[in-house]
């Protein structure tokens, strides 16, 4: 609300009388705002309460100060004089609705209140779909900017890694101006001794000019500066520069120690610069196999020439990848390339979510108008003499209908404001829940797209709530309405418009519901796969090992060996292994062509793919692995024997189908550079690397035997084992055993220290994240419409009651029994919601097909949803008609009859 | 000022109790109205805290039944933003503010009599 805040007070203001503005108006408006300032300080719901009753209080003494002013300009002034005429008849009505609200204070308050949560919520909806869907990347001419995939049709992978001489060659087609690739890292740093670990990237050039920006300070990578032979430069980014050197431009040319090696820092990135993933370290990428066409390790990022659409410039690729497969069948078989716009990769996620989310709480504010609606006919009803004895005196149809519209203009306005204060508490709620778990979380704020999205909202929602009571009260019969009674026909047409809104209300929540329902099924599911091994109190952490220690395999593999030891031997731990590329680890793990021995080479399409886990002995245990043939992963494995592996069933069914697979030899080409040729000595049931993944070929091999030949280069050591995570399963709950587990490395070496710790519970819990955090607000948004709906019909069968009080009495000494009185009010209700909750559900049945990608293994029409919603919403409608239906059948019809 | 009877003051009674806290805070020294609301927040331990509308709304109130006025006088003008309406008390808001603190003592007492409160 930065920038428009002014404004926006400026118009609250105008609730006051003139003289009011001027003398206190400035004060008074620097005095909101410093309240509105300090609330926000405290926890998202606090301060989304304190904004809005920030607002209300200053809206609702405005009011007060209003009546006061004309009240005491009543006193002094003697009768009104003919001149009267002079006040504009539009400020006459926005008095006159002040005057009518205020006779009504609980009306007023319950009108504005389901306003402006219906308003708050959606605006806070807009605002994150405004910040992450619609406003452009921040970098200039972001929508030309695109990634670059390799697609394995066969395997179904359609978002893989390319290699460096596939983005060489690209890069020289028609209509792309620029492609580097780069692989996100997490980079170590020595700080007081100890390690700090930090966002960053390898990266095949600089990747700043082809974003358009230029360095802040010095100059961004060259490409030559990827050779094996060129001295290593860093470029850093501008808010860990800021960070960690206080923003000293002369640490250009200095040396940076980055995981074992020394870098010179070259430049220094613009602000805001974090591409990919929150980077803040680029250095130039020089893996061994970057000359190769098959290490496929970089993501790349490119950006078209300007005119070229992406069409164009994906037919050059197309064309490219076809010659490929041809020249290289070797390597590129199997490969065609794609582009995507880059804003699809990051938000492409999330984007269907938003817009259901959006779409969700679009209902509820419909519900919401029509409760409002519902609220204005019968506070219409009651106005019905007073509109009658106006007609009468010579209003014109046209001067009533204004008055009603600005009515609900002024309910509509104050909810808006209440709504707009709660919606930025909302905002910046979701800005501390998400933060790092949602893509351009930092983008989302209240821009001027989302004040002019609220106040559009807002006057649409005004005429819709506020026009049929209008159409209705004005049409009605002047003399009917004088005589304080229905005029029969406009009293019918009444009767339908509730139930039309009611049967409207009821089949909204029941969308919403179902939409929550099937989402909260497809959560369940998700937790209920069979991932393949047993989670349940296993903890995980990974070791950032201190500078310029454990460089070599022998100290590394020992290392770990002592660490595994000292915490096996605590009291309440059953098991520890370690493994590179953990199941569900927040990186994926590599994996590469399969080269069976004695096996002539494949055809192209027959090339087989598995991941390489490099892992200790126990780690089988630890997880619960069960091996089906031969034996599992075991000390005696050592670096001097043969190497061995135990792979997965489908690598087995993949590789060696109907044959023996133990005693099998073959090799993997992954980029971790594991390149043994591995025997088979036994066979492990499938596992699931990611939550509701498919089930890959896999392979297990003994850490120590992986990392032995890796001692030439230092940084592919540390490469390798990045994701080396050691597990360990507690007979109690995993958490509790962190403390005990870290005095205990303590011991071992007092610089090491453990990153990521989680329980592998809790990484499930991760993976299903966004399917959770949508069926979170879905269920909240149906919640409150059903709750709603349920008080809009208790409102409306009240009424009904109370207009047929008369009636009843009557039907009572008449000799009518309690139970015939029930059920004729009872069939009044209960007729919209029976229709509601029918038609509800038949539109549901199209509910499943809009949440698409966002259900899992739940049919459409799941019938178990289905049948609990219309239950669960026939239960609350016959509870909200019954209340007001018993208490009819206890009228006294004595005191029934005397009423009127 | 014109003088002021008895009956005026008792006229005024009972003042809502925005309005005498706001008396009570301007007892010593003339304040602005973020200052008024600091003081009502200290003096209640943080109990009562005025809305920026409601504030001013007093203030108009006391202004018109001159109970308070704008005062000329100024800190130190280089501690002071020159926006800001000083505000003290009149003769007659001493007066009352003095008026309904008996009132109150006098109810208390009589809770206290009947022992609803220590």
């Amino acid at each position: 609300m930065k920038n428009t805040a002014p404004r926006f007070y400026r118009r609250l203001l105008l609730v006051y009388p003139k003289r009011f503005r001027r003398k206190y108006g400035n004060e008074a408006i620097r005095q909101l705002q410093s309240d509105l300032r300090e609330a926000r300080n405290a926890g998202p719901i606090r301060a989304a309460l304190g904004q809005v009753v920030g607002v209300a209080d200053f809206i609702l003494a405005g009011f007060s100060e209003r009546i006061a002013s004309r009240k005491a300009a009543a006193k002094a002034k003697r009768p009104p004089r003919s001149g009267m005429m002079m006040i504009s008849s539009a400020a006459q009505d926005l008095r006159f609705a002040a005057r009518s609200f205020l006779r009504q204070p609980g009306f007023t308050a319950v009108a504005v209140l389901t306003l402006a949560l219906g308003l708050g919520t959606m605006t806070a909806v807009f605002s994150v779909v405004n910040g992450v869907l619609l406003r452009p990347l921040p970098y200039p001419d972001a929508a030309r900017l695109v990634r670059v995939w390799s697609e394995y049709e066969e395997q179904g992978w359609t978002r893989s890694a390319v290699s460096r001489p596939d983005i060489a060659d690209i890069r020289l087609l028609d209509g792309v101006d620029f492609v580097e690739g780069f692989v996100p890292n997490t980079f170590t740093l020595p700080a007081d001794g100890r390690s700090m670990l930090v966002e960053g990237s390898y990266v095949s050039g600089g990747l700043l000019e082809g974003f358009g920006l230029a360095p802040a300070v010095g100059r961004d990578i060259r490409q030559e500066e990827n050779r094996r032979s060129a001295a290593p430069v860093v470029v850093v980014g501008h808010s860990f520069w800021q960070r960690r050197f206080a923003g000293d431009p002369d640490i250009l040319g200095t040396m940076m120690q980055i995981d074992e090696e020394s870098y010179e820092v070259v430049g220094i990135a613009p602000p805001g610069f974090d591409f990919p993933q929150g980077s803040q370290l680029w250095v130039p990428h020089r893996h061994p196999c970057y000359g190769s066409r098959g290490c496929r390790n970089l993501g790349a990022v490119g950006r078209l020439a300007p005119g070229t659409e992406l069409s164009q410039a994906q037919a050059a690729l197309t064309v490219l990848g076809t010659s490929f497969r041809e020249q290289y069948p070797g390597t590129n078989g199997q490969v065609s390339f794609r582009y995507e716009p880059l804003i699809d990769v990051m938000v492409g996620e999330v984007r269907a979510g938003l817009w259901v989310l959006l779409g969700a709480v679009t209902l509820m504010l419909l519900v919401v108008c029509a409760n409002l609606a519902n609220l204005l006919l019968a506070r219409a009803s009651a106005r019905r003499g007073e509109v009658a004895v106006r007609t009468a005196l010579g209003a014109s149809r046209g001067r009533l209908m204004r008055q009603f519209l600005v009515e609900s203009l002024v309910i509509a306005g104050l909810g808006c404001g209440a709504g707009l204060a709660a919606a930025s508490g909302l905002v910046s709620g979701f800005k501390t829940a998400m933060a790092g778990s949602f893509p351009r979380v930092a983008e989302v704020g209240m821009d001027a797209n989302v004040i002019l999205f609220a106040v559009a909202l807002m006057g649409l929602v005004a005429i819709v709530f506020g026009s049929s009571p209008a159409l209705h009260l004005v049409g009605q019969s002047v003399v009917g309405g004088l005589r304080g009674r229905d005029g029969g026909h406009a009293g019918r047409r009444e009767g339908a418009a509730r139930s039309w809104l009611l049967g409207a209300e009821v089949a909204l929540s029941v969308v919403l519901m179902v939409g929550a329902g099937l989402l909260m099924r497809s959560l369940g599911e998700m937790y209920e796969v069979d991932q393949g091994f047993e989670h349940r109190e296993v903890l995980r952490f990974t070791l950032t090992l201190p500078p310029g220690e454990y460089g070599d395999p022998e100290s590394l593999v020992s290392l770990f060996q002592e660490v595994e030891a000292t915490v096996d031997a605590l009291p309440g731990v059953a098991a520890v292994g370690s493994v590179v590329g953990p199941p569900l680890g927040r990186q994926g793990p590599s994996s590469g062509n399969v080269d069976v021995e004695g096996r002539p080479a494949p055809e192209p399409s027959d090339v087989t793919f598995a991941s390489v886990h490099a892992a200790t002995p126990g780690y089988f245990a630890t997880l619960g692995f069960q091996v089906i043939r031969g034996r599992g992963l075991e000390r005696e494995d050592h670096v001097g024997g043969t190497p061995v592996a135990v792979v997965s069933e489908r690598f087995a069914r993949e590789n060696f189908s109907e044959r023996e697979v133990l005693g099998q030899r073959f090799q993997v080409a992954v980029a971790t550079g594991f390149g043994k040729t591995w025997t088979a000595v036994g066979v492990v049931r499938d596992t699931r690397s990611s939550l509701t993944g498919d089930l890959r070929a896999q392979v297990y091999v003994p850490l120590v035997q992986a990392i032995s030949d890796l001692r030439v280069q230092q940084q592919d050591l540390t490469r390798a084992l990045r994701t080396l995570t050691v597990h360990v399963r507690g007979s109690a709950s995993g958490i509790d055993l962190l403390p005990v587990i870290q005095r205990q490395l303590e011991a071992v070496d007092a610089r090491i220290m453990t990153a990521g710790v989680e329980t592998v519970a809790a990484a499930i819990h991760r993976a299903a994240g966004p399917t959770r955090h949508q069926l979170q607000l879905m269920s909240l948004f149906a919640a409150l419409a059903v709750v709603l709906a349920a008080v809009g019909l208790y409102g409306v069968v009240s009424y009904l009651v109370s207009q047929r009080t008369r009636e009843i009495g009557i039907r009572l000494v008449l000799g009518a029994r309690g139970g015939e009185i029930t059920g004729m009010v009872v069939r009044q209700g209960i007729i919209p919601a029976g229709a509601g909750i029918a038609a509800g559900l038949a539109v549901s049945l199209g509910v499943g097909r809009v949440l698409g990608s966002l259900l899992y293994e739940v049919q459409h029409a799941d019938p178990l949803v289905f049948g609990a919603v219309a239950l669960l919403t026939l239960a609350l409608s016959a509870g909200a008609i019954l209340i007001p239906a018993r208490q009819a059948v206890k009228l006294d019809p004595t005191v029934a009859l005397r009423l009127e | 000022m014109p003088n002021r009877t008895k009956h005026d003051v008792d006229h005024l009674l009972p003042l809502k109790p925005a309005l005498y806290l706001i008396l009570l805070a301007l007892t010593d020294g003339d304040r602005h109205g973020y200052s008024i609301k600091k003081e009502i927040l200290n003096r209640t331990d943080g109990k009562v805290k005025l809305g920026a509308g409601t504030l001013y709304r007093s203030i108009r109130q006391l202004v018109d039944r001159e109970l308070i006025e704008e005062s000329d006088k100024r800190p130190d003008p280089a501690l002071d933003d020159e926006r800001r309406n000083y505000f003290r008390l009149t003769r007659l808001g001493r007066r009352v503010a003095q008026a309904e603190t008996e009132r109150l003592a006098m109810l208390v007492q009589v809770a206290r009599s009947s022992r609803l409160v220590g």
